[in-house]
This record gives C-alpha cells, sequence and structure tokens, in this order.
C-alpha cells in the first residue's frame, strides 16, 4: 500500500512532490494506522485515489501558470498542442468518420472486446458481490465467527458445546456472541392437508440483535420460548406477503416430534443467515435457504443441558458468532478465548483437553473458502483479455501500416508527433469505450449463464447483481484498455519517418519495425495461451482423476432417498414393523436387486462425530479416537457393494435386546486397533451405552467427498437402535430412476409422507464435483478463447508476411524454386514464432500454475504429460492457422507477382 | 519563485481566498506549525463542514507559499526532524485581516437582508 501511494505522489509535479512529499506519505502512514484492519484498504485506495486526482490537478495548474507567464513574457501564442477538448472533440470526430469509411474493421474490433472486456466485467461483478461487498449486518467488520479447536483429530473449525458457548461470550473484548446450530434442519409444516418441507434455522434468541438486524413485520424473539420468524422469500412466495401473519400458528413436525409456533416476524429482504459456509463444512444441507427462525430452546433441545441441568460439555454441534467491542482487534479476542479455553482444559479436563480456539472475521468464514476459485477465474478472464488486446493491437498495427501514407501527409503538413499519437489514441479509446458499453451486455447474458451453472453451494451467488462499482470497473477497464492497444501503434506509425513513406508511393509502408512489434506480440499471445491452456489441463486432469477416484462402493445402478417414519409408528418396536413392511415391498418391485438403508449417505449428508470407548483401556474422554458412526439399515453393505473384508455383517440373528454388535472399516481397524485383532473387541460410544461387539470389517469408502481421504467409521445394526430418518438405497437391475415412481407407490401404500431427494447416487456423486466442474467449465472456455485468438493472431502475421514476400516468392517460383519449398519457408517461420511462444509460455506456467496448486488433485503443477499435450495442441493449431496463408502464397503466379513488383 | 517574484502585491489583491486558504492563515496566525499540523488544526475545525482531502490541504499550502503568503520557518519537530514548519509573512496577515475584514463586510450584508438575525449588544 505504501509503494502504491509512493508511485501515485509522482502524478504531482516534481517541485511540489519535492516540497510535499515526505509530509504526504507521512500523512497516509498516520491515517492508516489509525482504522480498523478492514477498512484500511478502501481508505488507502481512497487515498491513493485521492492523491492521483490532486496531483494531476496541481500539474495542470502549474502547466497553465507556466504557460500564463511564457505568454505573458513572450507575447505570442504556444505553438505546442495540448490536450484540449477541442482537440480532443475534433479527434473524435475525425475517427467516427475513419470508422464510418470502413465499418467493417471497427465492428470486429468492438465485438472481441466486447467478448473480452464483458467476460471481464461479469467475473468482477461475481468477485465484487461474494468477496467484496460487506455482509447484509449492522457493522459486519466487527462480526466474527468463533470455533472450537479440535486438537485430537486436527479440526479447527468444529463446532462448540453449550457450556463452551456460554463461557467464550464472556470474553471481554466482545461486545456480544451468540450461537445457532452448525447445520440447518429440514422439518415439515403441517398447516394445510399436504405436508410441506421447510428449512430452520434455530439461533439463540439475540442473535438478529447482534447481526445488528431487525424484522421489517413483527418483531424479533423476546427469550427462548418465542414463535417463529420468517425469510422474506418464504413469506413472499409461500404466504403471498400476507400482510396479517403475525400470530398465525405454524405446526412443525420432525419425525415423531412436532411443535406449534406462532409466527413473530419478517426479516427483510437482503438479509441472508446463515450463509451455508458459516455452518459446520460437512453439514450438506449448505446449499438450502432458510425459511425460518426459531430460538434455540432447552425446552426443544434436551442436548442443551446435560442431566444436572448445567450447560451441556459433551456434545459440540453450535456455530457461534461474535462481535469485537469498538476498539478491540481480532487477536485480542482470539487471545482472550484462548485463555478460556484452556482455563477450562484445566478445569474440566475429561472434556476440554486437546480443544482450543478459532477466530476469523465472520465475511472470511462466509466467503473465504470461494477465495481461491475466483481468483483463479479472474486471472483466467483477465489473461483472456490480455490476448484479445494483444489481437486488437495487432490489428491496428496492420491498419497503422496500411494508413502510413496518410499519416505521411499529415506529419509532411506540420502535425506534430504528439498530435499523431494523440489522434490514434482517441481512435482505440474510442473502439474501446464501444467494446465496453457492448460487453455490459455479454456481461449480462454470461452473468446469467454464470449464475445458472454455478453450484448451489456457492455462497451469495444470489446476490451478484450489477451495481456502479461493476460499471465502473467495466468503464476503467475499457480506458485502460484502449490506451493498452493504442500505445504501440501509434508510437510505431509516429516513429515511421515520413519521407521514406512519400517517396516509397505504394499504399502501404511496414517497416521492420512494425513487423517485429506484429511477431512480438503473436508470441506473447502464444505464450499467454498456452499459460491458461495448461492451467485448464492441470484442471481438467485434476477432475478426471477426482471423478475416477474409487469411493469404496459402486455407485452405479443405485437409487437413492430419504424416508420419514410416519408419526402413527412411534415407539422403536412399532418403527421396526414399519422398516420391516418397507424392505419387504421395496425388495418385492420387479428389477430390485438389494435394498439398504444408512443414517449417513456417503458423498451427500451431514456426518456425526462420536468418541469410541474401547473395553479395557482406560483413557480418559478427550483422549479417546473421534469417529463417525452411522446405522446400517437391511442388506446396506450388499446394496451399496462394500465388500466385507474379514467375519460377517449384520444378520437375522442380531435382534433388538440381543447382545450389541457392530461393523468397523479398515480405517478405524488402523486406527484404533493398529497391529490387533479387532474382531470379538468391544466398544461403545457413550459413557453409559452398552458395549458393542465388533463381528466384522468393511472396506472403506469416501463419505464427505471424493477427496477426503477415508476417516474411521463403525455401523450400528438397525435393530438396536432404529433411526427415524434413514436413507434408503435400492440398488436396481436396469436403470435406477425408472423405478422411481414403483418406489413412491410403496411409501403411499404404507401411508408414509413421500421419500424426500429421491436421486440416483449418479446425480449425488456429480453433485459433490460441482464446485470443481464450474471451475473447469470456466476456465475451459478461457481457454479455448485464448487458443482461438492465438491461431488468428498467427494466421494475421502470417498473412501479412506473405503479402510482404509475394515479389520475393515470386522471384524464387521464377529461379526454380518449388511450391511445396517456398509452403516449408512460411509454415517454418511461423514455427519458429509458435515454438518461442510455446517455450515462453512454458515458463509463465511453472511460475502461474502455483495459484492453482491448491485446486490440483493427484497431478502436480509440473505435470509433463499436460505440458507436453498443450504444447503440442499449440504448435498444431499455430501450423493449421498459418497453413491457410502459406498455401496461398505457394499459389502466386510468378510473372504477375513480379510484374506488381 | 516563490514569494521574492512580486514583493510589493497589495493584500486586497490577493482577495478572495479559498475557504481552505483562510483557515490555513487562521490556523498559522497564532504561531508556527508543521504541515500535518496544520492539516489536523483545520480538520479539527471543519470536521463535517468541508470535504476535506488531504491533496487539497497541501495544494493549498503550495498555493500560499507561491504568493508569499507563508513562508518556510527554520524550525524543526522535537519528535521528527524531517518534518517542515511553515509561519505566516507580513503579507499573509494582512491578506488574513483583509479577507476577513471582507467576510465580515459580507456578513453585514446579509443581516441587512435578514438572511441572519441582526446582533444586539
Amino acid at each position: 500500500m505504501k509503494v502504491l501511494h509512493r508511485l501515485a505522489l509522482r502524478a504531482y509535479p516534481r517541485s511540489f512532490r519535492e516540497e510535499f512529499g515526505g509530509e504526504l506519505q507521512r500523512v497516509f502512514d498516520e491515517r492508516l494506522r489509525g482504522c480498523r484492519a478492514l477498512r484500511r484498504v478502501p481508505l488507502a485506495l481512497f487515498c491513493v485515489a485521492d492523491t492521483v486526482l490532486s496531483g494531476l490537478a496541481e500539474r495542470r495548474n502549474q502547466r497553465l501558470a507556466h504557460r500564463r507567464r511564457r505568454q505573458h513574457a513572450a507575447g505570442r501564442q504556444s505553438s505546442r498542442v495540448h490536450l484540449s477538448w477541442d482537440a480532443v472533440w475534433r479527434d473524435v470526430r475525425f475517427s467516427l468518420r475513419q470508422f464510418r469509411r470502413t465499418p467493417g474493421f471497427p465492428l470486429l474490433i468492438v465485438a472481441s472486446l466486447a467478448l473480452g472486456i464483458g467476460a471481464n466485467t461479469a467475473i468482477f461483478a461475481v468477485v465484487h458481490s461474494v468477496l467484496l461487498r460487506p455482509l447484509p449486518y449492522g457493522d459486519p467488520d466487527a462480526l466474527v465467527a468463533i470455533w472450537s479447536h479440535n486438537r485430537g483429530s486436527n479440526e479447527p473449525t468444529n463446532p462448540v458445546s453449550p457450556a463452551n458457548f456460554e463461557a467464550f461470550r464472556a470474553a471481554p473484548s466482545l461486545e456480544g456472541a451468540e450461537a445457532m446450530y452448525s447445520f440447518l434442519t429440514r422439518v415439515e409444516l403441517r398447516n394445510g392437508p399436504e405436508p410441506e418441507p421447510v428449512v430452520l434455522s434455530e439461533v439463540t434468541p439475540g442473535m438478529f440483535r447482534l447481526l445488528g438486524r431487525a424484522p421489517v413485520v413483527g418483531r424479533s424473539f423476546e427469550d427462548e420460548r418465542d414463535g417463529a420468524v420468517l425469510s422474506h422469500q418464504f413469506w413472499r412466495t409461500r404466504l403471498g406477503a400476507d400482510p396479517n401473519v403475525i400470530g398465525r400458528t405454524f405446526t412443525l413436525s420432525a419425525g415423531a416430534s412436532t411443535v406449534t409456533v406462532p409466527v413473530v416476524g419478517v426479516m427483510p429482504e437482503d438479509f441472508t443467515f446463515p450463509y451455508g459456509s458459516m455452518l459446520w463444512r460437512t453439514s450438506s444441507v449448505r446449499d438450502l435457504t432458510v425459511d425460518l427462525w426459531l430460538p434455540m430452546s432447552r425446552h426443544r433441545d434436551s442436548r442443551l443441558v446435560d442431566a444436572a441441568g448445567q450447560p451441556n460439555r459433551t456434545v459440540h454441534y453450535l456455530a457461534v458468532v461474535g462481535r469485537l467491542r469498538g476498539g478491540a482487534t481480532l487477536e485480542r479476542a482470539r487471545d482472550e478465548l484462548a485463555s478460556i479455553a484452556a482455563r477450562r482444559a484445566l478445569e474440566y479436563p475429561d472434556t476440554n483437553t486437546g480443544w482450543g480456539i478459532t477466530v476469523r472475521p465472520l465475511h472470511e468464514q462466509a466467503v473465504g473458502a470461494m477465495r481461491p476459485a475466483l481468483i483463479i477465474l479472474l486471472c483466467g478472464v483477465g489473461l483472456v483479455l490480455l490476448i484479445t488486446c494483444m489481437n486488437v493491437a495487432n490489428v491496428l498495427l496492420a491498419r497503422a501500416a496500411v494508413r502510413g501514407r496518410d499519416l505521411a501527409v499529415r506529419s509532411a503538413l506540420g502535425a506534430s508527433r504528439a498530435r499523431l499519437v494523440q489522434q490514434m489514441l482517441t481512435e482505440s479509446v474510442l473502439l474501446a469505450l464501444a467494446g465496453g458499453l457492448a460487453g455490459f451486455g455479454v456481461m449480462a447474458l454470461s452473468l446469467r449463464a454464470l449464475v445458472a451453472a454455478a453450484p448451489p453451494n456457492l455462497p451469495r451467488l444470489d446476490e451478484v447483481s450489477w451495481s456502479p462499482a461493476v460499471v465502473l470497473f467495466g468503464l476503467a477497464v475499457s480506458l485502460l484498455v484502449g490506451i493498452a492497444v493504442g500505445v504501440i501503434p501509434a508510437l510505431s506509425a509516429a516513429r515511421s519517418r515520413a519521407q521514406d513513406s512519400l517517396r516509397d508511393g505504394t499504399r502501404t509502408t511496414t517497416s521492420a519495425a512494425s513487423r517485429r512489434a506484429r511477431s512480438a506480440l503473436v508470441v506473447a499471445e502464444i505464450a499467454l495461451a498456452m499459460l491458461l491452456t495448461v492451467v485448464g489441463g492441470l484442471l481438467l486432469r485434476s477432475f478426471l482423476a477426482v471423478v475416477n477416484t474409487d469411493p469404496g462402493f459402486n455407485p452405479e445402478r443405485l437409487l437413492t432417498m430419504q424416508a420419514a417414519v410416519p408419526p402413527r409408528y412411534a415407539g422403536a418396536e412399532a418403527t421396526l414393523r414399519f422398516y420391516d413392511e418397507l424392505e419387504a415391498r421395496l425388495r418385492a418391485l420387479p428389477g430390485v436387486v438389494a435394498v439398504g438403508g444408512t443414517t449417513r449417505l456417503p458423498l451427500g449428508s451431514t456426518n456425526v462425530t462420536t468418541f469410541l470407548e474401547v473395553d479395557g483401556r482406560a483413557v480418559p474422554r478427550a483422549e479417546q479416537p473421534e469417529v463417525e458412526m452411522r446405522r446400517a439399515l437391511f442388506d446396506y453393505f450388499g446394496a451399496m457393494q462394500i465388500p466385507v473384508v474379514r467375519g460377517r455383517t449384520f444378520g437375522a440373528e442380531d435382534r433388538a435386546g440381543g447382545s450389541g454388535v457392530t461393523v468397523i472399516n479398515e480405517a478405524l481397524a488402523r486406527r484404533v486397533f493398529p497391529g490387533e485383532d479387532p474382531i470379538g473387541r468391544r466398544v461403545r460410544f457413550s459413557p453409559s451405552g452398552s458395549w458393542l461387539e465388533i463381528v466384522g470389517i468393511v472396506g472403506d469408502i469416501r463419505h464427505g467427498s471424493l477427496e477426503e481421504p477415508p476417516k474411521p467409521e463403525f455401523y450400528v445394526w438397525y435393530r438396536q437402535g432404529p433411526p427415524v430418518g434413514p436413507f434408503v438405497v435400492v440398488r436396481t437391475a436396469g436403470d435406477a430412476t425408472a423405478l422411481a415412481d414403483a418406489v413412491r407407490q410403496v411409501f403411499r401404500d404404507l401411508g408414509a409422507d413421500p421419500p424426500r431427494d429421491m436421486q440416483t447416487m449418479e446425480a449425488v456423486k456429480s453433485g459433490s464435483v460441482a464446485a470443481r466442474r464450474f471451475v473447469l467449465l470456466l476456465v475451459g472456455t478461457f481457454g479455448v478463447l485464448a487458443l482461438t485468438l492465438a491461431a488468428l493472431g498467427v494466421f494475421g502475421v502470417v498473412t501479412l508476411i506473405a503479402a510482404e514476400r509475394t515479389s520475393e516468392v515470386g522471384i524464387r517460383l521464377a529461379l526454380g524454386a518449388t511450391p511445396p519449398q517456398v509452403l516449408r519457408l512460411l509454415l517454418g517461420q511461423s514455427f519458429a514464432l509458435a515454438s518461442v511462444g510455446v517455450g515462453l509460455g512454458a515458463l509463465t506456467a511453472l511460475i502461474g500454475s502455483r495459484v492453482v496448486q491448491a485446486q490440483l488433485f493427484g497431478v502436480t503443477a509440473t505435470d509433463p504429460v499436460t505440458y507436453g499435450a498443450v504444447a503440442a495442441l499449440l504448435l498444431a493449431t499455430a501450423g493449421v492457422a498459418a497453413y491457410v496463408p502459406a498455401r496461398r502464397a505457394m499459389r502466386v503466379d510468378p510473372v504477375a507477382s513480379l510484374r506488381a513488383g | 519563485m516563490h514569494n521574492a517574484r512580486m514583493p510589493f502585491k497589495p493584500a486586497e489583491s490577493l482577495l478572495p481566498l479559498t475557504p481552505i486558504s483562510f483557515e490555513i492563515l487562521l490556523a498559522l496566525h497564532d504561531g508556527e506549525l508543521h504541515g500535518y499540523a496544520i492539516l489536523q488544526a483545520v480538520e479539527a475545525r471543519l470536521a463535517g463542514r468541508l470535504p476535506m482531502r488531504t491533496g487539497t490541504i497541501y495544494r493549498a499550502l503550495a498555493r500560499l507559499l507561491d504568493e508569499g503568503l507563508i513562508e518556510r520557518s527554520d524550525a524543526t519537530a522535537d519528535d521528527d526532524p524531517r518534518r517542515r514548519y511553515y509561519a505566516i509573512t507580513r503579507l499573509g496577515r494582512e491578506t488574513a485581516k483583509a479577507e476577513a475584514r471582507r467576510l465580515a463586510d459580507q456578513v453585514d450584508a446579509a443581516r441587512a437582508h435578514r438572511l441572519l438575525p441582526s446582533v444586539r449588544k
């Protein structure tokens, strides 16, 4: 920042800088020091902009004063051309006249710039809405996310236990802290004849106050026994924005439990909370939007307190949001909370040993995970724009060459070099601004496509929209592009000597310098295209590696759904009766091979962990291994085709009330029983629970995502503790979706609600890689664009070379050279250009691909296969692009070309 | 080039002063100050009433130096010897007074037109 400001100071004239430069820099430093970390960047940018603007104003001022003095002294008009509005206006009209004469050329340039600038503005709009815009809360910079750091399982953002939450909110640097469940709950709203699914977030009553937002209708929560607050969207779309909604009662049910609550408020339209990324990272319901909020209440949730009525210390399931007191820093809050965590570890060693603290700005929590992907996209689209610029500069160079004679005449008539450069810059800036304006159309279209293609769990994507910042960005980019693409041709044209082109008499003048400039541009284009395509190739290989990862089960021909036990089957025995019926009827369906079920569906559901106590090992609870637990229903392992490694799976002999059994996966066997035989050992997952005997070991499966290595897991048999909302998986002989209706009918026949989220396992798997696919899709598009642009560049340069050398080719042919030799000559030249470009591109890619390092999976950033393939692709593209004009040159009639020359 | 250029410029010829220039002269009226102190003094008085940009103040300083209303002083700061001190010149004082009279005259005119309540003594 300091460097930036020091650079900005250069806008001032030197004498001013000498007098005040040091002071201005010190003032800048002091301003920044006295301001909060999050405000620092905008303030610094404002100061830099201010410095540049007033520096330029001062410069102008001095120049005017200087001119006045000189005019005064010499008593005559200045002959030098100055940047006056009058001259600019003349140039603009001149350029427009030129464009009208050959409309194809400006249209082509405007179209390609519109693509480049529009794509950039679209990606910037996403970056601006997602990363840069403050969260929709009052003074959002002071909000922080607080997590427990579970050192035992190396999980820095573990949810917080109710007892720890109570302790954390007492930290002096926090103005307050509130909690919510670290997941969203799906429940059924039973107001009408049909139950409606709604998504619920439970928060402590003070949450909205802490966030600095209040309902637009009704009021916020008063205490934990209060009613429901609705989201604006739910109120509008499902209740028709009913103004008399306050006081209506909602009956919500989940499984067999039902609550009836009055509606007390409706939140504002722009209010979103929580963003999926503020929930626990393993929660799969992160892509849902909240329909209503309920106060977190001891009356509904028995886990909030322990048997003694104290806040619970053993379950970790809260996400905590805190607000820093004015003047308190993040570091101080972190220190205080860490010492609270350390004190509690001494006080309650059995539950709190190994639990630290993680504090981060809420904004970081909400969008931090998106940053790498968005930065890749921003870099990628920036490269595309750069290549577009080079192409346009190339076309302008060619045009400048054609117009060399015209420029020479103007120069001979007394136009100064500065005047000519100014005229040409005006032209390119006009073109770029037109491209930018058209780019807004491209942006509007591509934004819609972007949002449609984006995976649903990207935070804040629905907030992406036009804003003054986006428009400003688009215009600023256009202006920069206009100057960048105009400067090379303008200088090169101004440099060419007037006499030469007048004496020459031909219409075109291509100096060696101009040809060198064009070749350099093409080399740079190829190098950048190489960089972009290598990154795309690496992402593609990573994507393929992820998709081809063996999940440990067979995802083909599997239909999955979430079932709910109807309320009339309340109680364990009745629930089992329902399951028996369900299994029998599903298996009887024609085309069904096997039926299974579980409480946690791989790649598509939330996760719970628990501590595992091994019989005969006396270790405190906090040091017990933390493992994942799920229940298995019916023939789960058979239906999923999870291999049984040793022992057996569950069977009819494992009855309810009989001796408890469990099946573990290989990862658990390795972690908890290294070098031992786990079969026959006994474990339990709660201090008061009954012991379970390990009867078998099954293969590992990827649960959280295809990229995460398998975690230790154990399975409990559903007959020894039936769940209420399990996932059911049906393996079919043919197409799984064909059975969907028959399966729904089974649920209907049983008097149960229709199953939720019915989808094939392939779809679940595909959804789990949606974010990766999105980035790949965009970078792939950029790569194709880059290749096309580079090919166009090569085409243009070879055409130029061929045209220039027409007479030389004619002589060669007349002296006996064969056409293939001429072809080889021209192709050889373009290959030389392409090879230099590919070589430079490979070097840039070696450095640039580090940006995507974190996104790579199963492939290194220096993967030789990718580099080789991309280099070959680029050389081939360059060859094809050069072949067309080279062939034309080969067919030259020697006599005609000699006569013309 | 600075104040040597027109030593006998009458104070009135520089009127009216910009509000910022006038504030700077007021701040220097009570004694020498360095640039940042001037900035703080002016900001403290004007906070919220005029849009304040650092560049504007320093440019006004440059203008005043150029016109000879202020000059560089020999004093250095105790805490930071690199800081430059500025002092008001005799011409500066006269100009400030002339500007104050001009403003007072305008305020009287405003009173006469009942834009402001008249003062009772």
